[in-house]
């Protein structure tokens, strides 16, 4: 067997296994674990199992992830985030969808803090989800939501993929954030209005909460509302204040979220014991399942497999429409089994090249190709943010927040579609520098 | 012969582009073919640590190094690291570094043999320089600053009054850019490789030093024994091209990156010759000070290795000139 | 007899999952003091860096991997399982439960082979003012895969036993 069939068996038995209700995180490391052995050898396979899953725990960027949570989890058990949806109940009952709109524009808000997708997601996640099944929403929308609008942490600036972007294809990082802001903008506002189009034709997916409320019951709502607007300005406004790195934050959002509960009377002992059993339970089972999406990230680095599709694909292309619907087919594909780092280290060095010898804007394919990462955070059988989804939310099935992102997937190839038919969208704002 | 190699750079970074893969373009045509290359860049598989253990247990043929990454099996290599502040000349700095390993220190090769490998080259980075997100008239503007910097430069942070931050290059823009940090020291090539001149306002031109602790074609010992003759001469023949492509890269580099800062209106100052002054009044004890540290970390002949490094840089200073 | 083992295997989970919890309290605290002063007395923590990267993470990572699994917190999903005949189900579940116990198995005696070995040559890294010993750091990931290890393992055990374990929550 070549090594290209066996890194194709490998994602057939990876599939097969995680339809089998097999752990995810076993499905994927498994399977690496085995086909790095048949590739590369047994020597291989312990040189990789000693160093890949420490070094992703013992990383400092990756720190923001559980404090992230943490910071979530505290405003969820102590009661702030029941507040913030009262309000949100009372003043968007009017909209159909109203509380998944407020999510969607929340995470675009909350994007402009974090750095990545699956924070994002985390933070939000932890806060929308509750309130809006509490309201008898449609799991599938209120997951679907939150899976798919967290994927705007990495295209609303900061980005950290949009760095490391930067650093692969040598343009310049503020370029990158410039070009990421109307994409970002666009696809919070194509989210919206397909969640409002889908809920005033099924309105079962959100019902219309009806209460009779006067005025001024709106407005003390609205003046209940104050911890959660206020973690995420320490959250942003450590950052642009220079008091913090992104990842620092994440602590300064944990601590506010500690004294903003503590101050409202609203810390005991088990709501910190369950807020610190949430994080670290939530913590672990992603955990889990990043060694098995990084060991993966290996078995296809020595099967070969990502950069052969790339070369028989790039061999079709000529024309440079050709070339940049075939590059979207094969990073779509790709993007169904690895996550954004994978894509990254695996694909991208095959692309660059080319779009630098077809002479394509490098700022623009950045934008796509960032795209295609966050499309990737949604797709099945390996869909990252639909994962943190499901840590956070054990009762949900992970069929009905991958069906529920659907809608959201379809509406991203409508962006998708856009980006690449008027490049401006990305590169009118780097065209002011 | 398909030999792997594995690195935690990217592919498009010059040590790269102009150095690994034309070590094995230059053996390849040498050989007739015989040897090919395959590459795993940007840490498809592992992180800078992890090459090094790859090395050691056979899994991977060659591979980028840093002692830094694997302190406790280094500490005789690790003195390159303590010696930053002499690198200046990149050719000088590079030809010293390559003389000292190979032909001075046995036993930094031995600590190389150690963990199954073999030293092949280092290249050296040009010289760094402070680079502020505000405006430095005087030395004392740089007191009380917060300044990034590795680890080798943090004595030197320290002794001017302010604080070392340790920031990775995708990170530095950013924390310039919102005052989590004041200024930098890089290489000037970084001003438009991580976009640092975006947020720069002040270049401080005088050089303080370079990174040379690295090797870039640390090889397995068995690789090596199982080459040809024929290959083992190309590879040796191809380093010190590989290491003079690299250097000119760099000093062109860092040559475009300046004369787009300068465009760009930023303030070059040499503080009136203040920061030099200040700079060597810092590094009057410097060799004695390395030699003491390599002590303190049990390397026996560390006095010896910093007086052969300081012997092959005023040697090659003669030579270059 | 199995009962036994399982208390003392889920015991010893639940203790070093409290050692993550504190380790998750220490990291924020750590963080936010180390960036207060270093923004208010210019003077940072030394050493923060390793200590939240070598120690707390790899602490709130690891160890509490037994009791997520206990919890029936690891993520799975439920594509094809349902259309499988009682019978085939269980097979699939005992496959799931070997094969897992294999592969933390392989994660775990890895671990423990790194940790020899950086305890061996006394792995360190150079801060500001000192040193910060890492060998440590490197037992802490061998003892929370010790436990999911364990938990895995008696489920295992469980299903090919026949007892249904009593704590799998389907997805
Ligand atoms: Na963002
Ligand atoms: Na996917």
């Amino acid at each position: 067997m070549s090594d290209f069939a066996i890194g194709v068996a490998g994602l057939g038995v990876m599939v097969l296994m995680i339809a089998l209700r097999f752990h995810i995180g076993l499905a994927m490391g498994a399977v690496a674990t085995i086909g790095i052995w048949l590739i590369a050898g047994p020597r291989a396979t312990s040189s990789v199992l000693q160093n890949i899953p420490y070094s992703f725990a013992a990383n400092w960027e990756f720190s923001a992830v559980p404090l992230f949570i943490l910071m979530g989890s505290i405003a969820h058990t102590s009661g702030m985030t029941t507040s913030l949806f009262r309000a949100a109940r009372l003043w968007l009952a009017w909209l159909p969808g109203g509380l998944a709109i407020a999510t969607n524009l929340g995470c675009a808000g909350f994007s402009a803090a974090a750095g990545s997708s699956l924070v994002t997601s985390i933070s939000m996640g932890r806060i929308a989800v509750p309130e809006m099944l509490r309201y008898n929403y449609d799991k599938g929308l209120a997951t679907g939501v939150v899976a798919a609008a967290g994927t705007l942490g990495v295209m609303i600036p900061p980005s950290i993929p949009m760095i490391i972007y930067a650093y692969f294809a040598e343009v310049s990082v503020g370029d990158m954030f410039m070009a990421g802001i109307l994409p970002g903008l666009l696809t919070a506002f194509l989210f919206s209005l397909m969640i409002l189009i889908r809920c005033t034709l099924r309105p079962e997916l959100a019902p219309k909460i009806i209460e009779e409320s006067d005025p001024a019951e709106k407005w003390r709502a609205l003046l209940e509302v104050w911890p959660l607007p206020v973690i995420i300005f320490v959250v942003v406004g450590t950052i642009y204040a220079g008091i913090a790195s992104a990842t620092q934050s994440a602590a300064f959002g944990a601590v506010a979220a500690l004294v903003i509960a503590a101050f409202q009377r609203r810390l005991s002992w088990p709501v910190l014991r369950d807020a610190l059993l949430d994080t670290i339970r939530n913590s672990a089972s992603l955990f889990f399942i990043i060694i098995g999406a990084v060991l993966l990230t290996r078995f296809m680095a020595y099967s070969d497999l990502p950069e052969t599709v790339a070369d028989m694909v790039i061999a079709i292309g000529v024309s440079e429409l050709t070339l940049v619907l075939v590059t979207a087919a094969v990073f779509l594909v790709l993007g169904c089994f690895l996550d954004p780092i994978g894509l990254m280290l695996l694909v991208l060095p095959v692309f660059l090249p080319i779009y630098i010898a077809a002479d394509i804007n490098l700022v623009w394919f950045g934008i796509l190709f960032i795209k295609y990462t966050e499309i990737g955070l949604i797709t099945p059988p390996v869909g990252m943010n639909v994962y943190v989804m499901r840590t956070i939310l054990p009762d949900i099935p992970l069929q009905v927040i991958f069906r529920g992102t659907a809608w959201f997937f379809v509406t991203e190839l409508v962006v998708l579609a856009l980006l690449i038919a008027f490049p401006q969208i990305s590169l009118f704002l780097p065209s002011l520098r | 012969q398909e030999l792997q190699y594995s690195t935690h750079l990217p592919p498009s970074v010059l040590v790269n582009s102009a150095g690994v893969e034309k070590v094995f373009d230059l053996v390849s045509k040498a050989t007739g073919g015989e040897v090919t290359a395959k590459y795993f860049w940007a840490g498809q598989l592992y992180d800078s640590a992890g090459n090094f253990d790859a090395i050691r247990g056979g899994v991977i043929d060659t591979a980028f190094t840093q002692p830094a990454s694997n302190q406790a099996e280094m500490p005789v290599n690790m003195m390159f690291s303590d010696l930053y502040h002499f690198g200046g000349d990149p050719y000088v700095t590079a030809a010293a570094v390559n003389a000292t390993i190979l032909l001075d220190c046995q036993s930094c090769r031995d600590e190389y043999a150690q963990a199954n490998a073999l030293f092949l080259g280092a290249h050296a980075a040009t010289p760094a320089m402070t680079v502020c997100a505000r405006e430095i008239r005087s030395i004392d503007d740089l007191r009380g600053l917060r300044i990034i910097g590795q680890q080798a430069v943090a004595d030197w942070i320290g002794h001017l009054g302010s604080t070392q931050l340790d920031v990775p290059p995708p990170g530095q823009l950013e924390a310039l850019e919102r005052g989590t940090a004041d200024c930098t020291n890089i290489s000037p090539e970084w001003l438009t490789a991580f976009s640092i001149g975006e947020a720069a306002e002040t270049i401080i031109t005088a050089p303080i030093g370079s990174q040379f602790a690295t090797s870039f074609m640390t090889m397995n010992s068995d690789t090596w024994a199982g080459l040809s003759d024929e290959a083992k001469t190309a590879f040796l023949q191809a380093m010190p091209q590989a290491i003079a492509a690299i250097v000119d890269g760099y000093v062109a580099a860092d040559e475009e990156a300046l004369a787009a800062a300068e465009e760009q209106g930023l303030t070059f100052t040499d503080l009136g010759g203040a920061y030099r002054q200040e700079l060597d009044g810092f590094l009057s004890d410097y060799a004695s000070r390395a030699a003491a540290k390599g002590e303190a970390r049990g390397v026996a002949d560390a006095a010896a290795i910093v007086a052969a490094f300081q012997d092959n840089i005023a040697k090659w200073q003669g030579i270059v000139d | 007899m199995r009962r036994l083992a399982r208390c003392a295997a889920e015991a010893y989970a639940r203790a070093i999952t409290a050692g993550a919890c504190l380790a998750l309290v220490l990291a924020t605290l750590h963080i936010f003091a180390d960036a207060v002063a270093t923004k208010l007395f210019l003077s940072p923590i030394n050493g923060t860096h390793q200590i939240v990267t070598f120690y707390y993470m790899v602490a709130l990572f690891f160890l509490p991997l037994g009791y997520a699994e206990s919890q029936g917190a690891h993520i799975s999903a439920d594509l094809g399982f349902s259309l499988l005949s009682r019978r085939l189900q269980r097979i699939a579940t005992t496959a799931n439960h070997l094969l897992l116990t294999g592969y933390v198995g392989l994660l775990c005696w890895y671990a423990t082979v790194k940790a020899i070995q950086q305890t061996e040559v006394g792995a360190y890294e150079t801060i500001a003012g000192g040193q910060i010993p890492l060998w440590p750091s490197r037992w802490i990931a061998v003892m929370g895969l010790l436990a999911m290890l364990a938990i895995a393992a008696l489920k295992a055990l469980d299903s090919i036993l026949g007892a249904e374990s009593d704590t799998e929550t389907p997805a």
